[in-house]
């Protein structure tokens, strides 16, 4: 092998290794999504929520938002305009640790939905990331602040929405309603419904669900979360959808917690775990009491039979 | 009295295999021939009412969202249904009323209660006749709603679930043998006041058990459903009325307290409606070959040189020996 031939062979050695790289560097974001999360003070909070954004692979491979700037929030309580669109207010993202966080305040109890925006270009695509959650917000009879300056905004428009409603679901077999906590996602871009389009729901242990949605973009399935707390902090599942338009590609989370509000339009629509709608010692105690009653007729007839 | 002994070995396999049947892997067909309350965790198969009530589902969606026949068919998956009629009408053609008598999982329950009763020497409750005739078309009537009542579904009532299983004491007692209480409970809205009146109903049941044997075939509406066909099933019971003495033993120890079987003296093809072909009837005769069963009319079994033997019982109401 003359030296020639070594450095045609050096040279391709290092394009392969280059393209590994470029590819590895492009796929890179495939699985990166934007979300949100409770800050751990939360937990015992009253008149306001925070929340954590976080960029990266969910659960465990958080990245950095270098551009704070490009992040853009918005929040509405569910109250609509005279043209039955949300009515969105801006709020401000600020930092902690070099995280980005929100702090949604209301003097009164109120339902609310909260919206990140995050847009990034890589590699000549636009990544459109959107992060999105509802909770309800507690009475603080101490909180005297009138809440977030009602800095109205025009909600963010063609995005890739994800809606979540409570839902229903039975047992193939016996029609039984399914113990837990069955919720509807809905996916839609521009308000209009997906078909076809994979969502995935994780959880915060990184157990994964995959499924399909149908004609109506829905997808149904129950939560995969035990308890309200894990580790003394919230517990939720994250649902993921990606969407890939002719210009762009639209990346939208929707983090579910424990006690939680659906969309807008359905305030303090909280889910409840269908197991704790039983009572057995009252069912036995039923049981019972008819057990006597027939008993007693029982004995009424054999005396009269052997009168 | 062997053939009992072997009837209630067969029953008790029978309870096992139908009721813990998933615990080992065991998962017949819902759509075949075996039988287990499907609200039971692991239970091997489902009761043939749940893809029966199921079946007016599709009917009542076809009829609101009409398609051509053929490709409603295909769609709709009306395959499997086809599959659940042809598999009861083979099997009650086959084996007619065996499986009340020597497989159902309730009917083995039935008989533990009435054991349970003799043993502290308890009298049963006979109904007069007169109760007979009240009782004898609730099981029609009962398959007949339960069966259609899900067509109220296309005039706008919400009864997209099998109404039967709503009420049905089997789906509270059975699921009781390995702990599961949630059928026994109460349900918040909706649901309340269907999950009340079944816990009013089995208790009501417990109690009919213990005093009146196998109480629950008379009302049961599967036991309707094998009344359709077992007239023309290959499996018969038989009673050669010339052999007959009248004595009265075969309803004597019927569970049922068929007195057809006695009275009858025009036909030999002696099956009743309420009858679980439990054999008893073959084993109390004293007559030879006086009843029998018989398969194609071949005798598979009756009972031969058999001393000359009257029973007596005492029973309180009806109108006992």
């Amino acid at each position: 092998m003359n030296s020639l031939h070594i450095s045609k062979l050096f040279i391709f050695i290092l394009f392969f290794v280059y393209l590994t790289f470029a590819n590895s560097y492009a796929d890179s974001s495939k699985d990166d999504y934007l979300w949100l999360e409770f800050t751990k003070e939360d937990i015992n909070y009253a008149g306001s929520r925070s929340f954590f954004i976080y960029y990266g692979e969910f659960p465990f491979k958080r990245k950095a938002i270098q551009d704070f700037e490009s992040l853009e929030s918005f929040y509405t309580f569910g109250e609509k305009d005279k043209n039955g669109r949300d009515i969105f207010y801006r709020i401000k993202i600020e930092a902690e640790e070099d995280r980005p966080y929100i702090k949604v305040s209301s003097a009164k109890e109120n339902w609310c939905m909260l919206l990140v925006k995050y847009k990034k270009e890589i590699g000549g695509t636009i990544y459109e990331y959107l992060a999105k959650t509802s909770f309800f917000i507690f009475s603080n009879n101490k909180y005297t602040e009138q809440g977030n300056p009602a800095d109205m905004a025009i909600g963010p428009n063609k995005f890739l929405d994800i809606r979540i409603f409570r839902e229903r679901i039975n047992e193939e077999l016996t029609y039984n309603r399914i113990r837990g906590y069955p919720i509807r996602a809905t996916l839609l871009f521009d308000n209009h419904p997906i078909n076809n389009q994979s969502v995935d729901i994780i959880n915060s242990q990184g157990q994964l669900q995959s499924y399909k949605t149908d004609k109506k973009g829905n997808v149904i399935y129950n939560l995969l979360i035990a308890n309200k707390y894990i580790n003394g902090e919230y517990e939720y599942d994250l649902i993921l959808a990606t969407f890939t338009s002719a210009e762009k590609i639209y990346k939208s989370t929707y983090t579910v917690f424990f006690i939680h509000g659906a969309n807008s339009g359905e305030k303090s629509h909280y889910f409840k775990r269908t197991s704790f709608s039983h009572n057995v010692g009252m069912g036995i105690s039923i049981c019972i009491i008819s057990v006597l009653i027939t008993l007693a007729t029982v004995l009424v007839i054999r005396k009269k039979a052997k009168i | 009295m062997r053939i009992q002994r072997v009837r209630y070995l067969v029953q008790i396999i029978f309870l096992f295999l139908l009721l813990y049947g998933g615990y080992l892997g065991l998962r017949f067909n819902n759509f075949l021939p075996f039988w287990s309350c499907p609200n039971s965790l692991d239970h091997a198969s489902a009761c043939y009412l749940l893809p029966l009530q199921r079946f007016q589902y599709g009917i009542d969606t076809y009829l609101k969202h009409p398609l051509p026949f053929p490709a409603y068919f295909i769609i709709q998956g009306w395959k499997a249904y086809l599959k659940f009629f042809l598999s009861l009408f083979i099997f009650i053609i086959v084996f007619n009323k065996v499986w009340c008598g020597w497989v159902c999982p309730f009917g083995t329950l039935q008989d533990g209660i009435s054991f349970i009763r003799k043993k502290l020497g308890l009298e049963e409750i006979y109904f007069p006749e007169k109760t007979k005739h009240i009782l004898k078309p609730i099981k029609y009537i009962s398959l007949l709603i339960f069966m259609n009542a899900p067509f109220l579904f296309a005039f706008g009532f919400k009864l997209d679930w099998p109404l039967f299983c709503k009420i049905c004491p089997v789906k509270s007692i059975l699921p009781f043998s390995y702990g599961n209480t949630l059928n026994i409970s109460v349900g918040f809205p909706p649901g309340t006041l269907f999950s009340i009146l079944t816990c009013i109903i089995t208790g009501f049941i417990i109690v009919a058990l213990f005093f009146r044997e196998r109480f629950f075939c008379i009302l049961c509406p599967v036991s309707a459903l094998f009344n359709f066909f077992q007239r023309i099933s290959f499996l018969q019971l038989k009673k050669n009325i010339g052999t007959c003495n009248n004595c009265g033993n075969c309803w004597r120890v019927c569970p049922l307290d068929i007195k057809e079987v006695y009275l009858e003296r025009k036909n030999a093809n002696i099956i009743k409606d309420d009858c679980i072909l439990c054999l008893k009837c073959i084993e109390a005769c004293p007559q030879e070959g006086a009843l029998a069963i018989k398969f194609f009319n071949k005798t598979i079994f009756t009972l031969h040189k058999r001393p000359n033997k009257v029973i007596k019982k005492s029973c309180l109401g009806g109108e006992g020996g």
